[in-house]
């Protein structure tokens, strides 16, 4: 069967084209999809540092509010005399002061040994040694010791350093304060949602119960298998964390992506980054909520845009290159075609024209030249036959 | 002498009767059997000619001539 070449082309072109097409789809999408992760590697190393910066500007804070107190010779003296009663009802308005300016939550009084003296913030409870890593470290430093530190339900950030009279060591005085406004902050300052994970390890589940029932909150102790979350910016935060729950221990100290979601036709994209105690110790993980829909919706809208392009141009395309094709080789081929039929047929005065300064032309000028010995030869012999009659 | 004019005629003949053009399928006829369709009373008849004539017309015309 007899197919043209535009025919015997047009399925090159075609499947040339549709590969084309379908890599510039695909660089476009792997583009996309770059873009959408490291945007969300962004996420999780800006949330690190915001996290981390909201602990140094609060350790600074605590660390001058200390400074400030160490100097005050009044309350030095009140100390000195050894009596809690005392030293609890003077600290009060200090105390109540410092909770509504800077929001410290925590004021202590320990012994040189370690003991605790009293607690501006909790009356009835003293005497107890401490074992804190930020005590430990005031000791070892002689001077602040400061970091995250775990209690029985929440975090704390504290500072403490030792109580000089002159040169003598009187005691020391800590500083603390609950973290739960740095998940507010960061919320507030990105949009984006956090939570606080702590392995089971840590944290009894009879306190967990009592804490939460206080504070009038759900218990979500089994919301997870070995996590809880201590503080979060939003209750559904477990439901991410879910399926990832087995990585929250492993999560690197840059923080890593965790997974894409999807979820009631929003996008979101959890990860996060550990959470080290005044000791150094991996204690839990940050994990970061990050609502990408309003990426993923143009990431989408620019694919099919790249798409819809990529199909008008591998037709338009396709529809040039036939026409070319046509004008510049088989038209002038079919121009020799005839020409040259019309000669076999007798036609000696059918001329066959170059078209072209090219290939094509070259071919026209040689089976013109073909023609006009052709011609010439059936003359001659036409003329010989007429002599010899 | 003139038995591939005769031919020749014969077959411009059935050419007029289909409307086709008379030089291209000539040409054709003389393309497929390797014969310069230019034929007067002089030519010599040649039989080999004229069954290769009569071959490709009948292909090209779709009738024997």
């Amino acid at each position: 069967m007899r197919l043209s070449v535009k025919f015997k082309l047009l399925p090159i072109i075609v499947i040339g084209i549709a590969l084309l097409t379908g890599i510039f789809y695909y660089t476009s999408m792997n583009a996309m999809e770059k873009n959408l992760n490291t945007v969300s590697h962004n996420g999780v190393k800006t949330a690190k540092e915001m996290f981390y910066n909201l602990e140094d500007n609060d350790v600074k804070m605590l660390s001058s509010s200390l400074e400030m107190f160490l100097s005050n010779k009044e309350f030095k003296e009140v100390y000195l005399k050894n009596n809690r009663e005392e030293l609890y009802n003077y600290g009060q308005p200090l105390y109540n002061q410092l909770k509504i300016d800077f929001g410290i939550t925590h004021f202590y009084f320990h012994l040189p040994n370690g003991t605790n003296f009293v607690r501006l913030h909790s009356k009835t409870q003293y005497g107890d040694k401490i074992t804190r890593k930020t005590l430990e470290k005031s000791v070892q430093a002689n001077g602040f010791g400061t970091g995250l530190e775990l209690g029985k339900t929440a975090f704390a950030l504290r500072v403490v350093h030792p109580y000089y009279n002159g040169t003598n060591l009187i005691g020391y005085v800590e500083l603390g304060e609950e973290i739960d406004h740095f998940l507010k902050v960061m919320k507030k300052q990105t949009n984006e949602d956090f939570g606080i994970f702590i392995n089971k390890q840590f944290i009894k589940r009879e306190d967990w119960k009592s804490t939460r029932d206080a504070k009038g909150l759900s218990d979500n102790y089994d919301d997870l298998k070995d996590y809880v979350a201590i503080d979060t910016t939003t209750d559904s935060i477990s439901s991410f964390v879910a399926n990832d729950e087995g990585r929250l221990s492993k999560v690197p100290a840059e923080g890593e992506v965790f997974n894409k979601y999807q979820k009631d036709s929003s996008t979101y994209i959890t990860g996060g980054f550990p959470l080290y105690d005044a000791g150094g110790s991996n204690v839990g993980t940050v994990v970061v909520v990050m609502d990408v829909t309003p990426l993923e919706n143009a990431a989408n809208e620019s694919s099919r845009f790249v798409l819809i392009v990529s199909i008008i141009s591998a037709i338009a395309i396709s529809l040039i290159v036939i026409f070319l094709v046509n004008k510049y080789i088989l038209k002038p081929l079919d121009n020799i075609v005839d020409a040259t039929t019309r000669v076999a047929g007798g036609d000696f005065t059918a001329e066959i024209k170059a078209q072209s300064n090219d290939e094509i032309g070259d071919l026209a000028v040689m089976i013109e030249g073909f023609k006009t010995i052709l011609v010439g030869t059936a003359k001659d012999l036409e003329a010989a036959q007429e002599n010899k009659k | 002498m003139g038995q591939l004019l005769e031919l020749s005629k014969k077959i411009d003949e059935i050419i007029s009767q289909k409307g086709m053009d008379r030089l291209t399928t000539r040409g054709r006829i003389g393309l497929k059997s390797g014969v310069l369709m230019a034929f007067n009373e002089n030519t010599p008849d040649d039989a080999a000619k004229i069954a290769k004539i009569k071959e490709a017309a009948r292909e090209v015309l779709g009738t024997g001539v």
